[in-house]
Parts: structure tokens; sequence; C-alpha cells
């Protein structure tokens, strides 16, 4: 834990309050509820004064000590006199003198916490501030009652006014980062900003106390939180602080709200008295917002209702929820989209309980991937007498939780149950999916379905499990016959076989170089499994992290990683695992071929994190070979090679999904080592098992590595006749890239970087118009090489630690020393050398030398082309621009 | 007939997207005067000084830039 952070997030804030203080008003006030960071504002504005002016700002406190005494805040500013004068103008002006005297230097004065100030220390600020004598910072606590001349401040428009808000999230993630010192796993970040909103106080408690308890804990090298709350820590005396000085009546309001927990405004009409709620929005407690489109009634910090909740007793605990459940029926409200609540305040007092509405909550809980709720409703179903189906969300919940054992018993005494063809077909179902997920056993998932199906009249029921014995069957490598017809005369069954058919052809679709077909199935089922997410979530899911994988192999980066962030987003946003992880290891898929080495390996660890969680082999060791592929990339053979040697034992034996990627990952980790032989035999035979296996797009990228790490002769040809068997767009490309490598021929490479480039594979367009500017150079056209080397370079710079052989040039040429980089950045600018060597504090002779040596390193011959390069190189890098 | 979804524009999305990451009062705020709402009344709404209205939406509004800038 770092105790002093650096000031994080308040960029735009700095910026307006120095704009303020630079402008027509003699400062600025700023307002802000309690541990959102006034203070630690204005002390960074001290600290970096707007004004370049010498000495530090003076500073006044109020406090509620001091806050009787006349002028109590600057008494230690006020000179040691034997005998005060008591009359209140006079010191009034020995004050104002004081002051003045102090603050001649900067002419700053900070005042901290106002709203504490005596009467006679806020007058004399606000005369401060009406005369201009100097500039003035003042914090206010907002919702605190202060002197009227502070009021009149803002009020009167003495002074421009600010409300300082808590962090955004970005800045909370960042702010979280710096105190434990490490990368954090985006889940925390994120759990962390529901608890505390951003304000910077709670995350700081909340994280010390977390760090010490264990609770948020390094699991290599990313803190992640295992999920508890820790009970001790400064955050909750803070917040029993502000909550002991509530009365009886408020602190009951404001129980009902916590255990209510964001639930409709309309239910707690008549369960919160109106004046209580009135004193706890005042006291900015609670807070009326509207949530997916209602209004609902909250708690304005979660943390609170942690506090809140744990101090209630467990008599009133049930009391609370009883009414709570009561009201929500009497509103009508318990099937709609307060389910899941209603179900929970049943469940918390004991009522024992409607079995139909606890079974449908396990439903929507396991539809909003959150297992382990969806057990205790699924259980407490039971235990009201929902029988068979309860056990059913039951057996499904602890698969997916990774309680294969436990689960598969389960199954086994429900398969043994069913009685009714839909109760074996749904038996069946859920198992083989628990099989296939959570066992990586697609083949005995296949030949349960299949046993089933047989037993059963042809039908509905027998099409859906059918459809699910090709998907299994598929997933283990067994080639199936299923025809079109087939497939077809199935998805006319209607909307939910459509949606099955459409799970179970889109990636063979992609396997099979098919792009825009697998694209146009999934846009074709996309609404319908949007309304159908409850009764098939994994189907819903498939479809959408199918897109990812139809997006990603045809080489749309740019569309797959727009699509794999928004996901992602939405997933977090509401806390589900599994599509978190899901487009966590897409995410990273894509931001590897973007070049973003260092963010993909991130995006994948986070990813892997929750697969191994979950239990779920076959993203398990995909998710390693992609990651062993990103090591690679960035040059780490070792941890690569580690990645891969991990990929390799999770992999499941009945799963062939993954293997192509395994493959490919096993080429870039020789390629990493230096071997580049092995590679270029590995990467062949690669190809060859692809093109057999009928992936034409993963044989290609096999061919297309052989080609990039130097040995194209014969490639382009190959590529170019698997190119025709689909439609991805980056298979040209590869062909295109391949016969420029062959044949030094530069307008092919060109085209290809343009290309790769225009898709988002940056990596590949670097790598292609490094090559270009090599093969033009050699042809004699230097200028069009240099503008090609610095299309680039420009590239590169986006790329974030990227090192592939084909790129070994262009980093040499770019590797301009420190010193020469100084150099050229001034040089650029048009600034002659005499000033350069002033400036940098060296000879003139020596700038001559460093431009001569950077004029060669990146082969331009004057300062105007020097500023062409760097001026391409920095309207292309955005990401490496200098932090405002 | 069925009602058709509204297709939205990725621009939307992405806004939208950034919007969540902001703290609540200045999502709100943005939303408020998107929604023609006067800053007095945004100010009664959300709980700040009439007079910190103004800071407010222009400070709003700059994060909500820098997030969007900065997402790739």
């Amino acid at each position: 834990m770092t105790d002093s952070v650096a000031l994080v997030g308040r960029t735009e804030e700095l910026g307006f309050v120095h704009r303020a203080l630079r402008g027509a008003h003699a400062g600025v006030v700023v307002m802000g509820a309690g541990g959102v960071g006034k203070t630690r504002l204005a002390r960074e504005l001290t600290e970096s004064p707007p004004a370049k002016r010498p000495g530090t700002a003076v500073w006044v406190s109020g406090t509620r000590s001091a806050g009787g005494v006349p002028f109590g805040a600057f008494a230690h500013l006020l000179p040691a006199l034997d005998a005060p004068p008591r009359d209140r103008l006079a010191m009034s002006m020995l004050a104002r003198h004081a002051v003045l005297e102090a603050a001649s230097d900067s002419g700053l004065l900070v005042v901290d916490d106002a709203h504490l100030l005596d009467d006679a220390s806020a007058v004399l600020v606000q005369q401060l501030a009406m005369s201009h004598a100097l500039r003035l910072v003042v914090t206010v606590r907002s919702g605190e009652p202060a002197p009227d001349a502070v009021v009149a401040l803002w009020k009167d428009g003495w002074l421009d006014c600010v409300d300082l808000q808590p962090l955004d999230r970005v800045a909370l993630g960042r702010l979280v980062a710096e105190l434990v010192n490490g990368r954090v796993d985006p889940l925390a970040i994120g759990r962390i900003w529901e608890q505390t909103r951003g304000n910077a106080l709670f995350c700081r408690e909340l994280v010390r106390a977390c760090v010490a308890a264990g609770e948020l804990a390094l699991d290599g090298d990313v803190w992640r939180w295992r999920g508890g709350l820790p009970a001790t820590g400064r955050i909750w005396d803070l917040i029993d602080a502000r909550l002991s000085e509530l009365d009886r009546e408020a602190l009951e309001a404001l129980e009902v709200v916590a255990v209510a927990d964001c639930a409709d405004t309309v239910l707690l009409e008549g369960l919160v008295d109106r004046s209580a709620r009135l004193r706890l929005t005042r006291r900015g407690l609670v807070e009326e917002r509207v949530e997916n489109g209602r209004p609902v009634l909250a708690l304005s910090h979660p943390l609170f209702g942690e506090v809140v909740r744990s101090r209630m007793v467990d008599a009133r605990r049930i009391q609370v929820c009883g009414r709570l459940a009561d009201a929500a029926d009497a509103h009508g409200m318990a099937g709609g989209p307060e389910l899941l609540r209603v179900a929970g305040w049943r469940l918390e007092c004991g009522g024992g309980g409607d079995p139909e509405l606890l079974l449908a909550a396990a439903r929507r809980a396991l539809a909003g991937f959150d297992p382990q709720l969806a057990e205790r409703f699924a259980r407490a179903a039971r235990a009201a007498g929902a029988g068979f189906e309860a056990e059913l969300e039951l057996a499904t919940a602890l698969g997916a939780q990774g309680e294969v054992q436990a689960a598969g018993e389960l199954f086994t005494r429900l398969e043994r149950d069913a009685g009714l063809d839909a109760q074996r077909a749904a038996v069946a179902a859920q198992w083989s999916e628990m099989m296939f997920l959570n066992g990586g056993r697609a083949g005995d998932a296949a030949n349960l379905v299949s046993q089933v199906a047989s037993e059963l009249e042809p039908g509905r029921l027998r099409d859906e499990l059918s459809v699910l014995e090709a998907v299994w069957r598929w997933l283990s490598g067994d080639r199936i016959a299923v025809s079109e017809a087939e497939w077809r005369r199935i998805a006319e069954r209607g909307d939910r076989m459509r949606l099955l058919v459409a799970f179970a052809v889109a990636p063979m679709r992609v396997e099979a170089g098919r792009v825009g077909d697998a694209l146009a199935l999934l846009d074709g089922a996309a609404e319908a499994a949007a309304d159908r997410r409850e009764a098939l979530p994994t189907v819903e899911l498939a479809l959408r992290s199918t897109r990812a994988y139809a997006l990603w192999s045809a080489g749309r980066l740019n569309d797959d990683l727009a699509y794999c962030e928004r996901e992602l987003a939405a997933a977090a946003a509401a806390g589900e695992l599994e599509p978190i992880a899901m487009f966590a290891f897409g995410r990273g898929g894509a931001l590897i071929d973007t070049g973003r080495i260092d963010a993909a390996i991130g995006s994948l660890r986070d990813g892997l994190a929750v697969f191994e969680r979950l239990a779920m082999p076959m993203y398990v060791s995909w998710s390693l070979a992609v990651l062993a592929r990103a090591l690679a990339l960035g040059g780490n053979a070792a941890a690569a090679r580690e990645a891969l040697e991990r990929a390799e034992r999770a992999r499941p034996a009945q799963v062939q999904l993954m293997e192509p990627e395994l493959g490919i990952a096993r080429v870039w980790v020789l390629v990493a080592e230096g071997d580049m032989d092995g590679a270029r035999t590995t990467a062949l035979e690669l190809a060859d098992r692809n093109t057999e296996a009928g992936r034409p797009i993963e044989a290609a990228r096999a061919l297309h590595a052989v080609a990039r790490i130097g040995r194209p002769e014969g490639i382009a040809e190959r590529l170019s006749e698997l190119a025709t068997a689909t439609d991805a767009p980056i298979l040209p490309l590869y062909a295109t890239h391949a016969r420029g490598l062959a044949g030094d021929d530069a307008s092919s490479l060109l085209a290809a970087g343009e290309g790769f480039e225009a898709l988002g594979c940056l990596l590949l367009g670097a790598e292609a118009l490094t090559a270009a500017a090599v093969a033009l150079q050699a042809g004699g056209r230097a200028s069009s090489a240099r503008a090609a080397g610095a299309r680039a370079a420009a590239l590169l710079a986006r790329c974030e630690g990227a090192r592939t052989p084909a790129l070994a040039g262009v980093e040499a040429a770019a590797s301009l020393t420190r010193r020469e980089r100084d150099v050229a950045v001034l040089a650029a600018r048009g600034i002659p050398n005499r000033e350069i060597a002033q400036r940098l504090v060296v000879s003139v002779r020596t700038v001559e030398s460093h431009l001569a040596q950077t004029y060669r390193k990146l082969g331009v011959s004057d300062r105007r082309e020097l500023a062409d390069l760097m001026a391409t190189g920095a309207t292309q890098t955005p990401d490496h621009a200098a932090p405002a | 007939m069925p009602a058709r979804r509204r297709p939205r524009s990725v621009v939307t999305v992405d806004r939208d997207s950034a919007l969540q990451l902001l703290p609540d009062t200045y999502a709100a705020a943005l939303r408020l005067r998107d929604a023609g709402l006067e800053p007095d009344e945004i100010g009664r709404q959300l709980g700040i000084a009439p007079e910190a209205v103004a800071s407010a939406l222009v400070l709003a509004q700059a994060k909500l830039q820098r997030l969007l800038a900065e997402s790739p």
C-alpha cells in the first residue's frame, strides 16, 4: 500500500481552477461532499501554483474548535501582541494586513473548510475577495450550513464556483492501481467503483482495509479481489460516524432503503416515513434517481448499505424483508423486473414462499450468469416443493460454478427420475452442456444426447437434441454430415429452433471460411436471442461470442475490438462473470493483432482467471494458447513457453476447437526462442492439418506465419488458393503480403500494408510497410522508401511492445538514443542548433553530431524531412501523446 | 405490426458507455441538459448550487471528451 498518492483524475478540475484564478473573479469556491478530495485539490494548487510566482500560498482552515473564536482561523498569522486590539474593526485590519503580508509572494490564500469559519473570519475572507487584493481558493462542504459571508462568496458572484464530484471510473481505476502500486483486475475495479461510486476517501480506505484483510491480494502480477468485504478498518469508523448522527426514525428509514437496495420508489411509499426520507436526502445519505427508466430510492453510497445491513439484528432484517415482499405483492410487482429482489426478500424472511416464484428467480439468476444466486433460489424452490424442475436448475447452477461432481450426481438422479419426454430431453440438454463447458467432455456430451434422442419420438424435442449432438460432435472434431436441407427443416420449426440452428451452424461456417454466412445467421438470430435470453442463456451468449470469433477470423479487428469492448463493458456493469471472461478473452485476441501486446496480455489473463474459477477447460486451454502467442510476440520467450505448456496440460482430450490456436502458439513460441527452422516446419505441418480438417482461415494463418518469419517462397500461391475458398477479407491480404515478401515487390507490400491497416491489423501493417521500405530502398527509390518507413514507424508506434522478426529493421532505424530524440524533436520544430545547444546545455558541435546520427538512422537529409517524418509520427500516435 | 427497433448509431453507443463511466451527477447533468432543462432546474434536480451548474457542465463535458478519446 502506498501512503501518499499523487492527485489522480483531477486534470479537468485543476484546469478549471487555474482558469478561474486567472479570470475576472478573485478566485474559486470548491464545494463538495466529505471525502471527495477538496482539500487534496487545494493542496495541489499550492504545491504547483497557477501563477508562476515564488513563495507558498497562505493556508487557513475552519475548524469546529476554532469556530467560536473571532478570527480563530487566522490566529496563526497574527503577531503575538501583548494587548490585541479589542475593537473588531482594528482587529480585522490587523488580520487583513497579516494575511496580505504573508501572501505577498504567492498572492494566493487557501481557506479550507470555510463552512466552519467563525463569522469574523468569514467576513474577512469576503472582504479579501471583494478587494481583489489576492486570489482565493475556498473549500466548502456541500449541504452544511455556512456563515452568510461565506455563502455570499458564490451567491453574490465574488468567486467562481465548482462542485467537486467523485472520480470517474477510469480515474478510480488509476487511483486503485496507484494505491496498490500494481495492475488491478478490472473486475476488482468494477466492484470498488460500485462500492465507492468514485469517492476517493472511501476508495482509499476500502482498498487499505481489503489489502490488510487479504481480500485484495496479488495473483501473479495482478491484484484480484477475492470477493469479501473486510469487517474492520477505518472505513467502517468513517461510516459509523456519519450514521451515528441520525435520529431513530431516520435510521429505521435508512434500514428499509438499505434492504430494499435500489427498489422501485413506489414500493417504498408506504414503508419509509416522508419526513425521515427528506432528512436522509438532505444529509446526502439517500437519493432518488432513475435506473433503467424507473425511479428508484437508493443509498448515495452502496458501502453505507453494507454497514447498515450488517448492523441490523436478524429479527429486524426479517421484518423489513417481509414488509417489502408484501408490498411487492400488493403492487403486483413480483414477476417483473423486480423478480430477483422480491424472491430474495421472501427467501430472507423465511416465508417459505411460492415455488413458482423461486423457480422463476433461479432461472432469472442463471440467465444473469449468477449461478451462486441461482443455487440459493433453486434450493429454496426445492424446499418449497418445486421438485424435479428445481433440481434441474440446481444441477445446472452447480455445474456453472464448476462443481462438476455434485452436479453430475444430481443429473444422474434426475435422468433416472425423468418420466416425461420433455424432462428427459431437458436433463440431457443441460447435462451435456455442463459436460462440455465445465468438463471439456464434448464426445461424452454428444453420446448422451444422441442416446436420449434415439429414444424419443420424432419431433421438436428430438430435433433440439440432434442440434446439440451436432454441436458437441463438431467441437470434438468429428465432422458430422448434417445437410443444408436438414438444418433448414429444423430452423423452420420456429424462433427457438432457428436460434439453436444459428448457435450450431454459425461457428461451423466461420471455421469453414464462410464468415459472411455466419454473420448473416447471427444477424438473423440476434433479436430473437435477446428476447429468449432467459430460456436459452448459454445459447444467447454463444451467439454473441461467435460474432466476436467471426469478426476476428475475418481479420476485421477494428470491428471485433469495438464489439468485444462494448460487450465487456455491458457484462462488467451487470457483474456477469462468464460473459466478462468471454469478451475479455475476445478482446485480448483482437488486441494482439492490433499490436497492443501488453494490453492483450492483461485482458487474456483477466479472462483466464474467470475461466479457471468457473472450471471451463476448453476456454482455459484456449486462452492460455492465445496468451502464449501474445507473450511470444512481446519477446518474452520463457513466459510464453510456460503458458504454452500450461495450455497443453489444460487441454481437454475431447475438444478440438482450440487446436489451431495451440498450433499457432507453438509456432510463435519457437520464433521467440529463435528456432526459425523449427517454427517453419511446425507452421507448415499445422497448415496441412488445418487444410485437411477444412479450416482454410486457420491454414492461411499458419502459412502466413511462415512468410512472416522469413520463408515466403511458395507461400503466396497456397494462400491465393485458400483465399478462393473463403470470404474473409484478410486472406487476400495474406496472399498479397506473402507475394510481396517472396519477390521483394514493393507495390504488393504497400497494398498489403494499407489493407492490414484499414482492418485494424496494425502489427501486420507495420511489418508489410517495413518490408516495402526495404524493397523500395533496394530499388533505388529513396524518398518512397522513406515515406513507407515513416508510415511503418507510425504504425509501430501505435503497437505496444510487439517484437516480430519482420520488425527488426524498423526498430533499429527508429531506435534513437534519448539525447538524439531530444535534439530531433527540437530540430524538427525549426529551432537553430545554437538554441538547441543552449536549451540542452551541450555544445553546438554535440548537437550537430547528434543530428547527423539521427539523419542517418532515420534516412532523412535535412530538417524539413525530419519535421515531416516526426509530424507523421506525432499525428499517428495519439496513444503516446503527452498527457494534457 | 411488431414495433421496429431503432438502430442506434455507433457514436451514440460509445457516448452512452462513456457516460456510464462518469460520476453519477455529471452523467445526469449532461442527460438533463440534452433533455433541454434550464441550468437552475438541473441544479435543483441534482442538488447542486445553481451557481455551480455551469462549471459542472463544463467539467462533465471535458471528462466525457477525455473518456471518449481514451477508449480505443
